[in-house]
Parts: structure tokens; C-alpha cells; sequence
């Protein structure tokens, strides 16, 4: 995706960036200002963000794929770094940098960027960078088999969840999380913590609650009535994390998070059921329903009035590979308890 | 039927206060009613005359101005949907008991979805 990032020169001295991203939660209101400060050695009030509005800004592309931190970010970086360079360099003078909003020279800081940004602005008129996101040459992606490598990097991480399990209900709570992340570099440590915080406990309500009813293609919990997601008081303590290592290819090294946390958080939550109850978790949520069929219980098959787990009608009766415990297959949307 | 909510944001203009479900399951259109945390979806306006209705806006211009700044530092807010619901609900939470419990807290914001973060950490807070 070739998408754009625009950064201009305002009559009164500051940067501009446009962007398409709205912050709907990427954190990006936040991420974005600091990346663009850091890239170019700016003071807090040298760089303002456009509004989203697309009749405005350049398509930077949508918010998938944990991309906006990572491409949008790195984006802004270079935009940002090279419309200050080209404001730098006709300035007379060796040697000379910007730091915190200052033109710094050997001899320590000569004059406030924004004053000789708002000079050129007079003498040279308007100037305006924009660059687009080019993939790395040795990352390839055929679009019609899609086959190769999509990114050309990913974050890493790793989940260990405890569980509580009621022998007699088998409703299974979560007791403790534990996430830990590899995220290049965390550009807002306490946004990034957060979000991987509420990606578990998505991940915790996905493994343990969190169902998607479908009947004749129609959604049968379309509202949160129905739909159960976890509250505060289903909300374990979770522990995060981050492991650092800046990748060369990012913003300041950083590396796309916002939807790792969503692929351990569920596997981890469901072996942690298995290994407390003995019985194999195939299918998520885990909800007591599901548990009871597929255990080996006579009270599940006699609720459920089917003959038992070793007598299934459609013959789907073999052990399970893992466990080597006999187990029903997954129940269908019909099987499941009222 | 107007609901509380409607002429808090389409009548008055005050958009802090969120709709999420419009059927009193998330807690995002809390607002205090005569000081109680009450859910302005469900609130038909005329059950409001002669009442005292604060909403985000107002505690934020008021007393709870650094219990926001807070509450934003420690990364209270990803998204925003659910938080001026969950704001409104703590500050109540905070009026009548200035020390919570880690567990009166958690009661307190039960009502309270959040899909994005905070609400794990929310009662360290
Ligand atoms: S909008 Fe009122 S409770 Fe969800
Ligand atoms: S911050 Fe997004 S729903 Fe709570």
C-alpha cells in the first residue's frame, strides 16, 4: 500500500502533517506528535496534526494490520525530518542542527526554528513534502496467490493465563495474565501497555465468553444484551511486559502491536481450562455448555439427550490427538445448552 | 419519547456524554443525576424537571479537573467511547467514598464496558 504523508510549512512557522488516521484507539493523537517532534527536533508547539477530513488530507491508508504506528509513524518521521532540512539548509552557517525547537551551531543555539521557518515561508512561499510507504525491495507479496511476505516485520508475543474452574458449574474465570510483548520500540510506553492490556482481556472474553450466534445468517446476539462481554469484574489482573528491540524499519524502532495481543491470549486460556479439567478444549468459548459435551460426563449427554459422547450419530467419536481422552466433536450451534 | 441523552447531545450540544448501546447495558451515557450515576439512555427527559443533571463537561470544568489529568496519565483512556461513562461513575464512587477498596471499585464500575483498555488497571488508579 503506497500511501502518502503530506508535511507543510505554515505562514507562521510551523509543520503541518496530514494524515488519514483517526484516533479511534491506535493511539495515534498521542504517538504521532511525539514521532513527529523527535524526527525533527521540534519544541511542543512547532508541529500541528491536521483533521482527518479526507476532502483534506492524503489516503494514509486504513487503520489495519497494526500498521498505523509502524508505517503511518515512519511515514511522518521522514516527511517531517525533510521538510526541516529543506528549511535548514539555506541558513548560512556550519554545522548547524535542530534540538527541542532550537537551531543549535557549534557555539550553542542560535535562534528558534519557528523563526526562521516563518522567514522562509516569507521569502520561498509555500513548501510541501510528501512520501509514500515502499516496501523493503526484498519483501515480495503476490497479490493474486497471496503468497510472500505481506510485512516486513512482525511483533512477538507470548501469553500465560490461570484459570479457575468450578468442578461442579464448569464455568472457568481467569485469574492472572500475563503478557509479554516484543514491540520493536514503545514510543508511548503507557498507551502501549494499555492497549495490550485491553487486547488480552479481549482475548481472555474471546476464550471464555465471547460468541457469535449465527442463524440463517442472521445474527441471533447482535447487542450487548446478548452479546456478553467481559466486565471489570471479569477482569483479571494482567501483567505486561515489553521487550524492546528496535527494528531498523520502524519509527524510532518501533514495530506494529495493537492486534498481538488478540492471537496468545485465547490458545493460552484455553489449554489452561484443558490442563484444570482434563477435558479437551477444541473449540472457543469454553463456555460450561461446551466443557460438559465435550467431557466425558453422563449428565452432558443426558442434558443434552444425545447418547454420550461414544455414541455421536454422525460418528465424529475419536479421541483426541492431544489427549488421547475419547471426545464428542465440537458441538454445532443446535447442541449447545439453552 | 425524548431521552436525556438526545437533548444532552442534539439539543444542548454536549457530546462528551456517549451513546454505546442505547439500551442500558454499556454505561457509556452515564451522567450524575442529583449526584446519583444514572444512564441517560433510559431516562425519559421528563422524569428530569426541577433535577440536577451534571455530565463530563461540567465535572471536568469543576472539581475533578486533576482526577482527569489522572486518570489520562495512568492511561485511563484508549478509544474514549466508554470514558466519560466510567468518569462520571469513579468521580461518584470518589464522592461518596474517598478511599475505595480495590473490590468496591470493581462493583462500582461494573456497568461499565470498556472494549479497549483501562478497565483492568482502572482501580489501581
Ligand atoms: S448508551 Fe446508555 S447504557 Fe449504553
Ligand atoms: S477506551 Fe475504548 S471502550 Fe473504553
Amino acid at each position: 500500500m503506497k500511501s502518502p504523508v503530506t508535511a507543510r510549512l505554515r505562514a507562521d512557522g510551523r509543520i503541518e502533517v496530514l494524515t488519514a488516521m483517526t484516533d479511534m484507539g491506535q493511539g495515534c493523537a498521542a504517538v504521532f506528535p511525539q514521532i513527529a517532534r523527535a524526527a525533527g527536533g521540534l519544541g511542543e508547539d512547532d508541529v500541528v496534526f491536521a483533521e482527518p477530513d479526507t476532502g483534506d488530507v492524503p489516503d494514509s491508508g486504513p487503520t489495519v494490520a497494526s500498521r498505523t504506528t509502524m508505517i503511518v509513524g515512519n511515514l511522518i518521521a521522514r516527511t517531517v525530518a525533510e521538510l526541516r532540512d529543506s528549511i535548514l539548509d539555506p541558513i548560512v552557517g556550519e554545522g548547524l542542527s535542530v534540538s527541542d525547537g532550537w537551531i543549535v551551531g557549534p557555539a550553542g543555539p542560535v535562534e528558534p526554528f519557528r523563526d526562521a521557518a516563518r522567514r522562509h515561508f516569507e521569502t520561498a512561499g509555500p513548501l510541501e513534502i510528501t512520501h509514500r510507504h515502499e516496501p523493503p525491495e526484498w519483501q515480495t507479496f503476490d497479490e493474486s496467490t497471496y503468497q510472500g511476505a505481506a510485512y516486513p516485520t512482525y511483533a512477538w508475543g507470548a501469553d500465560v493465563v490461570e484459570v479457575e474452574v468450578d468442578p461442579d458449574t464448569l464455568a472457568a474465570r481467569p485469574v492472572a495474565a500475563t503478557a509479554v510483548c516484543e514491540v520493536g520500540r514503545a514510543i508511548h510506553p503507557t498507551l502501549c501497555k494499555g492497549q495490550i492490556e485491553g487486547g488480552t482481556l479481549q482475548a481472555l472474553g474471546w476464550a471464555l465468553l465471547e460468541e457469535v450466534k449465527l442463524q440463517d445468517g442472521r445474527y441471533l446476539n447482535d447487542r450487548l444484551a446478548t452479546y456478553i462481554i467481559p466486565t471489570i469484574k471479569d477482569s483479571p489482573r494482567i501483567d505486561v511486559h515489553l521487550l524492546e528491540r528496535a527494528w531498523k524499519g520502524g519509527p524510532f524502532g518501533a514495530k506494529g502491536v495493537g492486534e498481538l495481543p488478540m492471537d496468545g491470549g485465547a490458545p493460552a486460556t484455553a489449554q489452561a481450562v484443558e490442563n484444570a479439567t482434563g477435558i479437551p478444549v477444541e473449540e472457543i468459548p469454553a463456555t460450561p455448555e461446551k466443557l460438559l459435551l465435550a467431557s466425558s460426563s453422563p449428565v452432558g449427554a443426558a442434558l443434552c439427550g444425545r447418547a454420550g459422547w461414544g455414541g455421536g450419530a454422525n460418528g465424529k467419536n475419536a479421541a483426541s490427538e492431544k489427549t488421547g481422552r475419547p471426545h464428542r466433536a465440537a458441538p454445532t450451534e443446535n447442541e449447545v445448552l439453552p | 419519547m425524548e431521552r436525556l441523552l438526545d437533548v444532552l447531545r442534539e439539543g444542548l450540544g454536549l457530546t462528551g456524554t456517549k451513546e454505546g448501546c442505547g439500551e442500558g447495558e454499556c454505561g457509556a451515557c452515564t451522567v450524575l443525576i442529583d449526584g446519583e450515576p444514572t444512564l441517560s439512555c433510559l431516562v425519559p427527559l421528563f422524569q428530569c424537571e426541577g433535577r440536577r443533571i451534571e455530565t463530563v463537561e461540567g465535572i471536568a470544568a469543576g472539581p475533578a479537573r486533576d482526577f482527569l489529568e489522572r486518570f489520562v496519565a495512568t492511561g485511563g483512556v484508549q478509544c474514549g467511547a466508554c470514558t466519560p461513562g466510567i468518569v462520571i461513575t469513579a468521580w461518584a464512587l470518589l464522592q461518596r467514598n474517598p478511599a475505595p477498596s480495590r473490590e468496591e471499585a470493581r462493583e462500582a464500575l461494573a456497568g461499565n464496558l470498556c472494549r479497549c483498555t483501562g478497565i483492568c488497571g482502572e482501580p489501581d488508579r
